[in-house]
């Protein structure tokens, strides 16, 4: 299937006291129209940084972004605005995502109002249509985010993300800053309006199950880098780097027979500032050998599945 | 679907965040003690001709330094003037030198230091650098040589006042937009195509604006009192214009025998300036979408 979002050796430094922050390394994948991508990868790993980053909402150092074939890596300021209508975000902290000072209603209006594309009844008509969309209270529009609870709060992200009908959107963490219960509302809700809007999603996370529920495809991510990217349940069957696996075993189960066994990681996670060439794991990774402060590239170990790892088919038996 | 449309159409007029802070306001006493003080300063200022048979620079030999009695309730000054007269037609300069020359300096202020704040980076360290440099002067201090430069009278003292007080508006107003700027709304507004003036004016600045109220109304009191420091060292509003400052350098030789002409100008001042302050903490708290109650 044709990809809707590609990016290419992406790359996104930070300038620090110390260094250059390698934030976002060297980063390329797809995400096929309709899709959902889930980027997966521990704190600090560059999972944010990357989908901001993708939507320009942070410019990126080197690389390239193609959307829907055309490269917007580079784009004019007319252009870039035509580009965000299609592309936007959904936060994660759903208390600072919205101006406490506007109401429901203003915030669910304000791109409609930028885009300078309806009239007066038009915005009116959407806000009502995308509040009934998301499923918050028409009686709701004149309260302001604080008096709302978690998860309609984020209902309100969403319908804002929405409003100008978009073909990507980022989505970062939605749910982690929700009760476990309003999880699971909220995730069907971004499923159902993928499926009747025919949204393609990059699911930013740490929460594998979650993940594993929502997404077609998953990144795992260390330290601004891709380690693995395959299909879900390939990734979740048939895990070939070392940190995934170690990243799977941390899974809790809720079958008390199933015996648990974790890998256990050794040592400190690197330092992203100006790291060494290399693989990045290398300094935690059980299986280390010399060959991995050679710099890595992810190869196709099996059709779909890449893997940035030397040793990649020696430990897991492959030829 | 049609009867929840009604119900919304209903809130939606129902809105009046002006309203709500007022009703909020209400509830706090002391505040309310603090406006109706300071609007009674205000409504004598404006009728105080109304209010009082004489005129402030009418002498009468025949009155001299009398003390409060029925015909002049604040006494009369060592030229014979009613002291209450020149109270009234004080206060209507001391309120606006400080209310005038506070715009002024929050206009700026405003200006200087949401711009600084938003955008960072160099213009941010240049300009901070300069304010530093004209704020390790003692505030007073400045004033007095701001004023000195331009010179005595009601429009300089405006000035001076003013100049000496943007530095730390700006300041001030730098940091409130620091301490929004992080918030994740407006990343959210970047992602609506949000311009940076529509992101300064709708979402900085209407964040912070409860701060900047509470810090205008007490750097009106402030200033009150500077314009009226300025006056008795002399360089501020030149006699025989009763500024409440002047009133007190008028009193100072008389002070000893004639207590009541330093007491009455000192109860004016004190009035405003603490009834600014009430008002400008009730405020704060009012302006609180979040302030339940």
């Amino acid at each position: 299937m044709e990809n809707l979002i590609e990016v290419r050796h992406l790359k996104k430094y930070f300038k620090t006291g110390g260094g250059m922050l390698h934030a976002v390394d060297d980063v390329s994948f797809g995400i096929p129209r309709g899709a959902t991508m889930g980027v997966v990868g521990e704190s600090g790993c560059g999972k944010s940084t990357l989908g901001r980053t993708m939507i320009h909402l942070l410019e990126s150092t080197d690389g390239q972004i193609l959307f829907e074939g055309k490269d917007v890596t580079n784009i004019s300021r007319s252009e870039l605005h035509k580009f965000r209508e299609k592309a936007t975000i959904i936060f994660q902290d759903p208390y600072s995502s919205l101006d406490p000072r506007f109401t429901v209603e203003k915030i669910i209006r304000e791109p409609l109002v930028i885009s300078r594309k309806f009239s007066k009844g038009e915005i009116e008509e959407k806000v009502d249509e995308l509040m009934e969309m998301v499923g918050i209270d028409p009686r709701l529009a004149m309260s302001y985010p604080h008096e709302l609870d978690g998860g309609r709060r984020q209902r309100i992200g969403i319908a804002r993300a929405l409003a100008l009908d978009p073909k990507f959107i980022v989505c970062d963490e939605p749910v982690s800053a929700l009760d476990v219960s309003i999880q699971a509302q909220v995730l069907n809700l971004l499923q159902d309006l993928q499926k009747s809007r025919n949204l393609t999603y990059m699911f930013v996370t740490h929460n594998m199950s979650v993940v594993r529920h929502i997404s077609d495809h998953i990144c795992v991510m260390y330290l601004g880098q891709l380690v693995e990217t395959a299909e879900t349940e390939e990734v979740f069957e048939k895990p070939y780097h070392p940190y995934t696996k170690a990243l799977l075993s941390a899974i809790p189960s809720s079958d008390i027979h199933k015996k648990m066994e974790r890998i256990q990681m050794k040592g400190e996670i690197n330092s992203p500032i100006d790291p060494k060439p290399g693989c990045r794991f290398a300094t935690r990774c059980p299986f280390a050998t010399a060959d991995c402060q050679q710099p890595q590239g992810l190869t196709e170990v099996e059709k779909g599945h890449f893997v940035s790892c030397c040793r990649v088919k020696e430990l897991n038996g492959l030829s | 679907m049609s009867t929840a449309k009604a119900s919304l159409g209903q809130k939606r007029k129902k809105q009046s965040q002006f309203l709500a802070i007022l009703k909020r306001l209400g509830r706090n006493k002391l505040s309310v003690a603090g406006g109706v003080i300071l609007i009674l300063i205000i409504l004598a200022a404006i009728f105080a001709p109304v209010l009082t048979p004489y005129s402030y620079d009418t002498m009468d030999s025949a009155h001299i330094l009398e003390g409060p009695s029925r015909l002049h309730i604040c006494g009369t000054d060592n030229l014979g003037r009613d002291i209450f007269c020149r109270l009234l037609y004080g206060a209507r300069y001391s309120l606006a030198l400080g209310f005038v020359s506070v715009i002024v300096s929050q206009f700026f202020g405003v200006i200087i230091g949401s711009v600084v704040g938003y955008y960072g980076g160099v213009l941010e360290d240049v300009v901070m650098r300069i304010l530093d440099v004209i704020q390790s002067i003692p505030g007073t201090l400045l004033t007095i040589t701001v004023a000195t430069v331009f010179g005595s009278g009601f429009g300089n003292t405006i000035l001076a006042l003013a100049i000496s007080h943007i530095p730390g508006s700006a300041r001030n107003t730098r940091a409130l937009v620091l301490s929004v700027r992080k918030n994740e709304y407006l990343e959210a507004a970047d992602a609506c195509n949000c311009s940076d003036v529509r992101k300064i004016t709708t979402h900085i600045l209407p964040n912070i604006v409860s701060y900047m109220i509470v810090s205008f109304i007490t750097a009106t009191a402030y200033t009150i009192l500077q314009a009226a420091s300025l006056s008795y060292i002399g360089l501020g509003v030149q006699p025989p214009t009763p500024e409440w400052g002047a009133l007190l350098t008028n009193a100072r030789d008389y002070m000893r025998d004639y207590t009541y002409m330093l007491i009455f100008p000192c109860i004016f001042i004190a009035l405003t300036v603490l009834s600014l302050n009430l008002l400008g903490d009730g405020l704060r708290d009012a302006m609180d979408p979040k302030m339940k109650k």
